[in-house]
């Protein structure tokens, strides 16, 4: 089948047209003077040509079928009357457009993020092969663990699956020069550059003999750390850098580009790599502190190491019957690692975007049902003529097709600004690190969804079109003829459906708002541009003990408490906000079982000037004093939370905590109840505890200084009072709390205006589809009210009528969408921790906007029906 | 859609026109008349089988059509045949002679 002679007839149309019938006319004026040329006269020989030759007509249509694809022009025919047909009705195809559009781009938008995130590709060599092991808490369904120094070690013993596994820890080092200078980088082991593959630009990696040597101190430098401190030159390699107080040994330097990426730095990237010599029982303080990343042997699928690294945990747990036996190992690919949190993050905004869509799609095809049933009459004509059922589900069906090709478009260029409106508006932590492209499988997913929408909103009209019943179709006027009266139904059941679901999403998106606007607010009293905080690692060979640290922070604190608008100094090993430090415990008499598994409660070691310097307010007992301090009292404060969650009811003064071992350990008494104090800004608060720093002066820890309101904070006045103390340690990280949310709270505050800006999105698209179906059902109604008008009826009556109808619809729906709200708020409450309890007044004010939308929907169409002559209603039909 | 004479009828007038083709360029009429003349006046062509017919060769691209002057001097649409067109028609009559007298060798088998 040769394709271009088709084609060739499809595009030149007219003139082919033009040839056949010029081409049939010459023929007939050609027989007709050769039946003249055999005596007839003049009249006979034209009609005897006439006869001869048959219906012109006839001849055409059959010489069309050959020419080109028949189908393809009908389509084409069938494209432009459905063209023809939305732009006669320009205010329903508009609004269906805008509406489908804007669940489109919003959902495509979201979807290019979330795909972005997942399929982020990593800087590494043959990147798939690399995964990462965690430990995973059974019964807590904590997953994201990391792992203990002997966990890494009896990794790196019996894993086979693994060509390398390495392992790593963040950390703030004191980089030693002439103003020493902080700088984040890693511990980590020479495995995992192995692991890793990619080559140094100079110098080498961590070798094995680097690891089992003593004492040896061995550092990489990132290309951007070796450009700015050592003016790119290559003959680092072997020179000496003072790193926390210690000499290293530059080793090598990495190309640029290149960092250790995980979970909670996925964004940023690290300055040098110090090497991290494991030994087992030495170094484990902190318990799990490692990630660990490691490339899988040729052949050993990612699923295949997992199942590995699970019986090892197993094997484990045998051999030592002290370990943990719920917490399992797992593995898997470090690109899904990377990406699947933050996709996780930010999958609400996600789902957010599908009800959008889903409810789009329902108003257009509420809409295009009723004019379903508004256009029965004209249904019924072409069926009269002799249309076939299929091709009038084909019109139909053409016509949504058109409206959502339309409204893809639209969708397309809302996704295109979406995109860049998210890049804005999100943090880089929760964005994909390549950035957002327009690729092949997003704009696979926005025909994806286009051709569901298309499929939701044309599918019912068009098979209710197509089966008509032409007979009193026509004779009835459409109104209320027995298959018109059935998609009546149907469509009455979409609106109380359509109105039902509007009200539900209202009632969520208030729901989760205020839930939302809550957290904000409760973490908003902390926040403060008044309240300074920096971080200081104390670390190198002074300060091997936490007498010696603690030493230093008095010092600390004491000299800074004396510069200027300095209200009050404190030591913290975390900020609040900046969570994650947790430990297990027993409390008051309880006995320690190695099967069960406590639940982690934060910790923070803090000196006694904390609770005044970030505000924070004393509910019950009191706060630790200096006092308490220096002769190491046995005590601890704990947080609302934690009081409500172990004595409930009861005072928690004079309680005791222990540390959930099987070994006594330490004990500590409740001398204090503070208010909670957020640890993670999109988290309820935890449970928490505040120890004295004199107990643990952790290494790495913040310097929080309160200045007088309105007081800049003499940030070079601290930094020289730490140079003056210790010339090696520097300050890193200075910003205020208020800073400090500002940036851990972006995400929630994204997610809470992306909330408000959908309910008023969902309010409106409800009332917007809600008017377009109404006022299209009572338009249809002229002829209705047009005979009841001409038979006496008084406005007052149709009025009465008109409402009584829509009144009853909606009271139906909206008493069915309240129902269904309140049964999900309750689910809601149960899966969202602090989630606001159902918000009667904002579930009534939607409830009320969309029932005077309705009324107005149903009065305004009806108004001018009754506006105009009875005669003309009558007639209009 | 497609006027459903049998194939065998439409393929059989496809191949009678391209062989009123061979000689000459012909326009419609010319070939109505022609083909009554081939057939020795017993077989007339009705329009509503020749023009369909047309068109479909030319779809097919074995014959294409151009405007031109007639004998008559009026203005008529010629056809003529393509060398895809011949090529058919060489490959249509050995199928055609090939069928016919299996089926003449049959008909006279007793």
């Amino acid at each position: 089948m040769r394709i271009w002679p088709k084609l060739k007839a499809l595009l030149s149309r007219e003139q082919l047209e033009a040839d056949m019938t010029d081409e049939l006319r010459a023929h007939l004026e050609m027989q007709e003077a050769a039946n003249r040329a055999a005596g007839m006269s003049a009249e006979e020989a034209r009609y005897a040509a006439r006869r001869q030759f048959g219906g012109v007509d006839q001849i055409k249509e059959q010489a069309r079928d050959q020419r080109g694809w028949v189908w393809l022009e009908q389509l084409w025919k069938d494209f432009l009357l459905a063209g023809r047909t939305l732009r006669k009705n320009r205010g329903f195809s508009a609004v269906a457009i805008v509406t489908l559009a804007i669940g489109i781009g919003a959902t495509a938008s979201l979807f290019s993020v979330i795909n972005g995130l997942l399929r982020d590709p990593l800087p590494y060599p043959d990147a798939g092969r690399l995964t990462t092991v965690r430990r995973h808490d059974v019964n807590a369904a904590i997953d994201y663990m990391p792992l203990t120094t002997s966990d890494v070690l009896d990794l790196q013993e019996r894993a086979k699956s693994f060509a390398d596994i390495g392992a790593f820890s963040v950390r703030r080092f004191n980089l030693g020069g002439e103003h020493a200078e902080a700088v984040e980088g890693a511990l980590c082991t020479a495995g995992l550059f192995r692991a890793l593959g990619v080559p140094p630009l100079y110098g080498r990696w961590f070798t094995p003999d680097d690891e089992a040597g003593d004492q040896t101190a061995a550092v990489i430098l990132s290309h951007e750390l070796w450009k700015q401190h050592f003016n790119s030159d290559p003959s680092v390699i072997g020179r000496t850098v003072r790193l926390d107080g210690r000499n290293h040994t530059i080793v090598g330097v990495m190309p640029e580009g290149f960092t250790v990426l995980s979970l909670w730095m996925r964004t940023r990237s690290l300055g040098l790599w110090s090497l991290l010599s494991l030994r087992r029982g030495e170094g484990d303080w902190n318990g799990y502190w490692l990630g660990s990343i490691a490339r899988l042997k040729p052949g050993v699928t990612s699923s295949q190491a997992s199942e590995e690294v699970r019986t090892i945990a197993r094997q484990l747990v045998e051999t030592d019957p002290n370990r943990d036996s719920h917490k399992t190992f797992w593995s898997i690919p470090l690109a899904i690692d990377l990406g699947g949190l933050p996709a996780l993050r930010i999958s609400a905004l996600l789902a957010a975007g599908w009800t959008l869509l889903v409810l789009a799609a329902q108003n257009v095809a509420g809409m295009m049902l009723a004019r379903g049933i508004g256009r029965q009459p004209e249904m019924a004509v072409r069926l009269a003529l002799g249309a076939r059922r299929g091709h009038i589900l084909r019109l139909v069906l053409m016509e949504s097709l058109l409206l959502s090709l339309l409204a893809s478009i639209g969708g397309f260029l809302l996704t295109l600004w979406g995109q860049s409106a998210l890049t804005r508006l999100l943090p880089a932590d929760v964005m994909p690190r390549a950035g957002l492209h327009i690729d092949t499988s997003l704009l696979g997913s926005i025909a994806v969804l286009t051709l569901i929408s298309m499929q939701m909103a044309g599918f019912t009209p068009a098979m209710l079109a197509s089966r008509t019943d032409v007979v009193s179709s026509i004779k009835e006027g459409g109104a209320s003829s027995g298959p018109a009266r059935k998609m009546q139904r149907k469509l009455r059941n979409l609106l109380v459906g359509q109105i039902a679901v509007a009200l539900i999403l209202v009632a969520v998106a208030l729901q989760l708002s205020s839930t939302y606007r809550g957290m904000l607010g409760s973490s908003r009293a902390l926040i403060s541009d008044s309240i300074l905080t920096a971080a200081v690692a104390v670390k190198g060979p002074a300060y091997q003990t936490d007498e010696a640290r603690v030493a230093f922070w008095k010092r600390l604190l004491d000299n800074c408490a004396t510069l200027p608008g300095v209200r009050e100094t404190a030591m913290a090993s975390k900020l609040p906000l900046d969570g994650g430090m947790s430990s297990t415990v027993l409390i008051d008499d309880q006995a320690f079982s190695p099967g069960i598994s406590y639940p982690w409660i934060e910790q923070s070691f803090v000196s006694s000037g904390f609770f005044p310097a970030i505000g924070a307010r004393l509910i019950q007992g009191c706060w630790f004093t200096p006092a308490d301090e220096n002769r190491r009292a046995q005590v601890v404060v704990i947080n609302r939370t934690m009081a409500g969650r172990y004595w409930p009811g009861q005072d928690p003064i004079g309680r005791h905590i222990r540390p959930a071992q099987a070994d006594q350990g330490w004990s500590r008494e409740v001398v204090g109840v503070i208010e909670d104090v957020r640890q993670f800004a999109e988290r309820p608060a935890q449970p928490e505890m505040y120890f004295p720093f004199t107990d643990f002066a952790v290494p790495e820890s913040f310097l929080v200084v309160r200045m007088a309101a309105g007081l800049p904070a003499p940030v070079e006045a601290i930094r020289q009072e730490l140079g003056r103390i210790d010339g090696d340690l520097a300050l890193a990280g200075v910003r205020t709390l208020g800073a400090l949310f500002q940036s851990q709270g972006r995400v929630l505050t994204v997610v809470t205006s992306v909330v408000d800006v959908l309910t008023v999105a969902i309010v409106a698209l409800a009332a917007l589809g809600l008017y377009g179906t109404l006022s299209f059902h009572f338009a249809r109604r002229r002829r209705d009210i047009g005979v009841r008008l001409a038979l006496g009826a008084a406005p007052r009556d149709i009025v009465r009528l008109v409402f009584k109808q829509a009144a009853v619809w909606v009271i139906v729906g909206l008493g069915l969408g309240a129902a269904f709200a309140w049964a999900v708020s309750s689910v809601l409450r149960r899966m969202l921790e602090d989630a606001s309890p159902f918000n009667v007044p904002g579930v009534a004010l939607g409830a009320g906007v969309i029932f005077i939308v309705a009324l107005l929907a149903a009065w305004l169409p009806a108004r001018r029906a009754m506006r105009v002559n009875p005669v003309e209603a009558l007639r209009a039909e | 859609m497609t006027n459903e004479k049998s194939e065998l009828l439409q393929g059989t007038l496809d191949m009678l026109i391209l062989k009123a083709l061979q000689l000459k360029p012909m326009h419609g009429f010319g070939l109505s008349i022609r083909l009554r003349q081939m057939s020795r006046e017993l077989f007339q062509v009705e329009m509503g089988s020749l023009y369909p017919a047309l068109c479909r060769l030319e779809a097919r691209g074995w014959v294409k059509a151009e405007w031109g002057v007639s004998d008559h001097n009026r203005k008529a649409r010629y056809y003529v045949l393509t060398p895809a067109g011949r090529k058919q028609l060489q490959a249509e009559t050995t199928q055609w002679e090939l069928l016919s007298s299996t089926i003449n060798a049959m008909l006279k088998a007793t």
